[in-house]
């Protein structure tokens, strides 16, 4: 959050929006706001289980639920989350079989507009 | 199950799940309680289309000044269809008009981000205030071939971006129930139009709650269908991922006439999908997620569950109570990544491409910025703003990822309650509708209301608001049922028992 703190002067710029006599309120706001959502900061911190074993075999439903189990905290649970990890991509030919149509060794869409598009 | 709902002691809820629900107290009565019954007077001539049409454009005319549920009427191209449809109506038998047009002439009208061909489309906003479409929502089109003949634009919150319709940029929409009341967002004119008996049938979109939160604030139905389910192709977009097309109705009848006509692939949509619905379970079993209970701060709304359980319990359903403990994440994650889509999809309104062009700026880029200043809310700037900075460099892993994350979280959350359970009993919002002007200044007391709804939509899954009683002030009060994909029709079944069992 402090480290954000810096950035949020030249958000207007980034947003294409021009800067003016409403700024201060709306970042004001956008300070709260971004306080609000930092929750996600720390019910995601650490990453140290399997994700298919988020909140044990009980998590969600049975006699665990209703009353504030350990493994059903979602800070917990989301720790399970593994960090991604590249990959190789899909192969275009395959990708390519599964389009309704192609054109060019392309996905062919249709028009939104004009000849073949909207009536 | 009473250790989770709190008993129906609350003395401000008055309980009451009708299948069809009646127009706001002091509303004139519609020409008939619902859509089927208006179509079935049609076909047996009681009235003719136009009548049906004119009568809609009469009321709101008369009457929505007292609300502004409607943003503009397409009254001539609505009578010239309705002269179509009874055209149409003398050379059909009943049961063919019946079944190949099952709403043919009934007035109905769609939120204002769903393009009508010839039709301003403001989106409730400045920057839009001249569009006009030159083309239909496949949505529109899907109603209009059903036989429904839209009169009109209905008002909303800018962009779809509210939970109290008092964002518009031509004033809130206020609730038939207490007009000092809002009558949510963003779809609020959808569900207000309802209620005041202008139409029997809307459309709305929801990304986050749009339809199911004003449909509770109104004491209408609000059906949020599975992502995929009905194409965006036409919808002013606000986030991809979460927009979900959708209809409103006063009749638990209408919907489930009206849904499967306007659900299917559209190949101007690739995020649209046929239908796959699961098998219906013979015994069905119901769950209650204590955290959706915990976050309703109106004791009525607690009180509407609990009395719901009571009902499915009676009707031989077993309530489960059960945890989602990620649902406080829900809110959060939602804005995180709405905002980020809405960062990008708004892009395009700048002046040149899209909307409202200003006459201030020197430049080119201070041409486009100024266009973008005057021409979007408050509401819609600040929207605009999180979601470039959840995106910019240095807290894109830090915000959006995380969102993604939570998000995924949420998803396998539902997957596994679906796996003990088949559909979730949740109360549609933490309270009764609000008072123009209470939240507004607030943007996070405004982002709360939509905790009973988001995670739904993070997870793509259909959901259907029903009304289910009043406060003692007359304010009512609605449930939510949530199923897996493309549970639309057990849903509304589910509800269907509801309405059933007696008081």
């Amino acid at each position: 959050m402090e480290k954000a703190e810096g950035g949020l002067s030249t958000l207007p710029g980034l947003a294409g929006l021009r800067s003016g006599g409403e700024d201060d309120a709306l970042l004001q706001d956008l300070r709260r706001i971004i306080g609000f959502v930092s929750i996600l900061e720390t019910a995601l911190a650490g990453n140290d289980r399997d994700p298919g074993d988020a909140g044990g075999p009980e998590a969600g439903t049975g006699p665990s639920a209703g009353r504030p189990a350990q493994a059903a905290d979602p800070g917990a649970r989301l720790s399970d989350l593994r960090e991604d990890n590249p990959g190789p991509t899909l192969e275009r030919d395959r990708l390519l079989e599964a389009a309704p149509e192609t054109e060019d060794g392309c996905f062919r869409t249709p028009a939104a507009l004009g000849k073949g598009g909207a009536p | 199950m009473t250790a989770v709902a709190a008993p129906r002691t609350d003395p401000s809820y008055r309980p009451f799940f009708p299948a069809v629900a009646p127009v706001a107290p002091g509303c004139p009565a519609p020409l008939a309680p619902d859509a089927v019954a208006l179509a079935s007077r049609l076909r047996q001539r009681d009235l003719s289309c136009e009548e049906a049409v004119r009568d809609a454009l009469e009321r709101v005319g008369r009457d929505d000044g007292q609300y502004s549920c409607f943003l503009g009427l397409c009254a001539d191209r609505a009578v010239e269809k309705a002269r179509e449809a009874d055209r149409r109506l003398s050379g059909l038998a009943a049961d063919e008009a019946r079944h190949a047009f099952p709403f043919l002439g009934v007035p109905a009208a769609v939120k204002d981000n769903l393009c009508l061909e010839g039709v301003r489309t403001t989106c409730g906003s400045r920057m839009l205030s001249s569009y006009v479409p030159p083309y239909t929502a496949t949505t529109v089109s899907r109603l209009e071939a059903l036989g429904a003949v839209v009169i009109g634009k209905l008002n909303m919150d800018e962009f779809a971006m509210g939970a109290s319709s008092e964002t518009s940029f031509l004033g809130p929409v206020r609730n038939p129930h207490a007009t000092d009341r809002v009558a949510g967002g963003s779809s609020g004119g959808s569900a207000a139009a309802l209620a005041a008996g202008f139409v029997p049938l809307s459309l709305g979109s929801d990304t986050g709650g749009s339809i199911r939160q004003p449909a509770a604030f109104c004491g209408v139905f609000g059906l949020k269908p599975t992502y995929g389910a009905m194409s965006r192709y036409g919808l002013v977009a606000y986030a991809s991922s979460l927009d979900q097309p959708g209809p409103l109705a006063r009749s638990l009848r209408d919907l489930s006439v009206l849904f499967p006509g306007l659900v299917g692939r559209d190949p101007r949509d690739a995020t649209s999908r046929a239908p796959s619905p699961p098998p219906v379970p013979d015994a069905p079993r119901a769950g209650v997620p204590e955290e959706y209970l915990a976050a309703s701060t109106h004791p009525a709304l607690r009180a509407a569950v609990s009395e719901a359980v009571r009902r499915l319990e009676a009707a031989g359903i077993p309530v489960l109570p059960l945890s989602l403990p990620a649902t406080r994440l829900c809110v959060p994650a939602y804005y995180i990544l709405a905002s980020a889509e809405a960062s990008s999809n708004l892009s395009r309104f700048d002046g040149v491409r899209y909307g409202h062009r200003s006459a201030a700026g020197e430049t080119l880029a201070e041409r486009c910025a100024a266009s973008r200043t005057e021409g979007f809310g408050l509401e819609v700037r600040r929207r605009i703003l999180l979601g470039t900075f959840v995106l910019s460099a240095g807290y894109q892993d830090q915000y959006y990822g995380r969102a993604q994350k939570a998000r995924e979280a949420i998803r396998e959350e539902f997957r596994r309650a679906f796996g003990t359970v088949d559909f979730l009993v949740t109360p549609a919002t933490p309270e009764p509708a609000f008072r123009i002007g209470e939240k507004i200044t607030d943007p996070i007391a405004m982002y709360s209301q939509d905790i009973c709804t988001v995670g739904p939509s993070l997870a793509g899954l259909p959901a259907l608001s029903v009304p289910a009683g009043h406060t003692a002030e007359g304010l009512p009060v609605g449930i939510q049922l949530i199923g897996p994909a493309w549970s639309e029709a057990f849903l509304l079944a589910m509800a269907q028992r509801l309405a059933e069992v007696p008081a």
